[in-house]
């Protein structure tokens, strides 16, 4: 069975070359975010780091099916070159209909709203401790 | 350029050229284009003819009398038969069935439906390593059982079953008793006499021949009851009826005449490329086998690596023609449940893939297999180093 006609073209690209994989556990300036659990089929973390309220890099280590996989690699890019008060916007359906993740597999993006959402809530506490 | 490695011969085996080039003869041969029911004239009877030497063929490969082969669409068909033939013609002694959580679908469909009808079905537990004891079965079986169902190598995780002790054990409480041999056929030792098998299902695509046909082969000393589920013109023996294919049939016949010429040398090659393929993934480290490290055939090796996420390494290793423990390719996230049979974790029923090597397999498909595998699992594997 040649399983790659079940992708999309854009989830097999991204799950094969994942540009934004890895981590910035030795930078400075970085942030990071868990979200999901391996037993339940999808984990991430997000490595954020900024420079001046600009999101600078994003890095990310995941466990999951491609479509997670990918997804996790559109959100990294997506947040790089940002202001702090963008991150909020990010859309997860925007992600599912560039990827055509289907239906069954939605719910696991979730996941990546989370980290995302946690991201942004240390990014905030960040701010108003400094300030 | 094909540059993919095929390693799922479990699930499908090419046919070999020598059986098409076979089968070829057949459909071009205008003296063989009669219905093999038209016993009347010449063509029909050449029809039969050839058909009656597959069956020779067929019922040689498992110690049968060819009287006893019954030929079907598959083993699917024949294990239907099987099950819903023995069930209702001998219901009047009971309605009670032993079988195993780890048959294939083409049993365990059948017994759900069995159930729905009145029948009280025994699903037993194997083992950690996927064997069905003698013990279990003996164990199981009650005054109204009239039928014990297991298959003889499983499918996913190759461990090969004790048929004679259980075959034994049905004979002497007059229990009939029904084998899968889909994937043992020509492959492994079969005497249905002296293994005391009344009913055995098996197919020609799973040894080198054509997709869609198969044999049920069914005791004829002393004869077996069954009722059909398909009728007709009464042919093969009124157990069911449809006019026979005749090429398929006749490659069927050959596939296993060369199943059986080549065995010998076939397996002791393949248990060699099985070897070469273990040692190499072994070495990837955090990986087991599933199944048993003896009781089980040459062709099939099952291995879970743990961390990886089973549908990723599936996509990973795209070149790579192998079967997954997760029934990814519908979306569904249900982990094979032949392994969580065993007592595998779903994660580890997930991350694990099935190996199944064949005639057409060679070393250096073995050698790239490794690599591919070695490269992927390392990055997947980096890729989720250090998460929950």
């Amino acid at each position: 069975m040649n399983v790659v006609t079940e992708y999309s073209s854009s989830v097999v690209m991204r799950f094969m070359n994942p540009f934004h994989a890895g981590t910035l556990q030795d930078q400075v300036n970085v942030i990071s975010a868990l979200a999901g659990s391996r037993a339940s089929g999808a984990s991430v973390r997000l490595w954020l780091q900024t420079s001046h309220n600009q999101v600078k890099q994003v890095r990310f280590q995941a466990y999951g099916c491609p479509h997670f996989i990918a997804a996790a690699d559109i959100l990294a890019e997506w947040c790089e070159g940002r202001s702090v008060a963008e991150l909020s916007k990010w859309s997860r359906q925007a992600v599912e209909q560039s990827l055509e993740i289907p239906a069954a597999k939605r719910g696991r993006l979730l996941v990546l709203e989370t980290a995302l959402n946690n991201i942004i809530i240390q990014l905030h506490t960040t701010q108003a401790v400094a300030g | 350029m094909n540059t993919s490695i095929y390693l799922d011969y479990a699930a499908s085996t090419p046919i070999d050229p020598r059986v098409a080039e076979r089968m070829y003869e057949c459909l071009t041969s205008f003296e063989l284009q009669g219905n093999p029911a038209s016993l009347s004239h010449r063509y029909g009877r050449a029809a039969r003819e050839v058909i009656e030497q597959a069956r020779v063929q067929v019922a040689n490969a498992i110690g049968a009398t060819s009287a006893s082969i019954i030929w079907t669409s598959g083993a699917t068909e024949s294990n239907n038969l099987a099950l819903f033939g023995a069930a209702h013609y001998h219901a009047d002694r009971g309605k009670h069935i032993v079988s195993a959580r780890t048959e294939h679908k083409a049993v365990l469909e059948p017994l759900k439906r069995l159930e729905k009808q009145g029948f009280r079905v025994t699903y037993l537990k194997p083992d950690q390593f996927g064997i069905v004891h003698s013990w279990q079965v003996q164990e199981a079986l009650t005054d109204t059982t009239i039928l014990v169902s297991l298959m003889h190598v499983n499918n996913e995780i190759g461990v090969i079953q004790d048929i004679s002790a259980i075959g034994q054990l049905c004979r002497d409480r007059n229990v009939i008793f029904h084998v899968d041999a889909a994937q043992s056929t020509g492959r492994l030792p079969i005497d249905v006499r002296t293994m005391k098998i009344d009913l055995l299902s098996t197919t020609a695509h799973k040894i080198y021949g054509p997709k869609g046909v198969g044999a049920l082969y069914v005791r004829r000393d002393p004869m077996l009851g069954l009722e059909p589920m398909i009728l007709g013109g009464g042919h093969e023996l009124g157990l069911r009826a449809g006019t026979l294919a005749t090429h398929q049939i006749v490659g069927f016949g050959f596939a296993m005449e060369l199943m059986m010429a080549e065995r010998e040398v076939d397996q002791m090659r393949l248990m060699t490329l099985r070897d070469q393929l273990w040692r190499g993934l072994q070495n990837i480290g955090d990986v087991d086998m599933n199944g048993h490290a003896t009781q089980r055939v040459p062709n099939i090796l099952n291995v879970a690596f743990h961390g990886v996420e089973g549908e990723s390494l599936l996509l990973a290793l795209q070149d790579l023609i192998v079967s997954a423990g997760a029934a990814c390719a519908t979306g569904s996230d249900e982990a094979s449940y032949v392994l969580r049979a065993l007592g595998r974790s779903d994660q580890a029923a997930q991350s694990s893939l099935r190996f199944s090597l064949g005639r057409f397999t060679t070393a250096n498909d073995i050698e790239i297999a490794i690599d591919s595998v070695t490269h992927e699992v390392s990055r997947l594997r980096a890729l989720t180093s250090g998460l929950p």
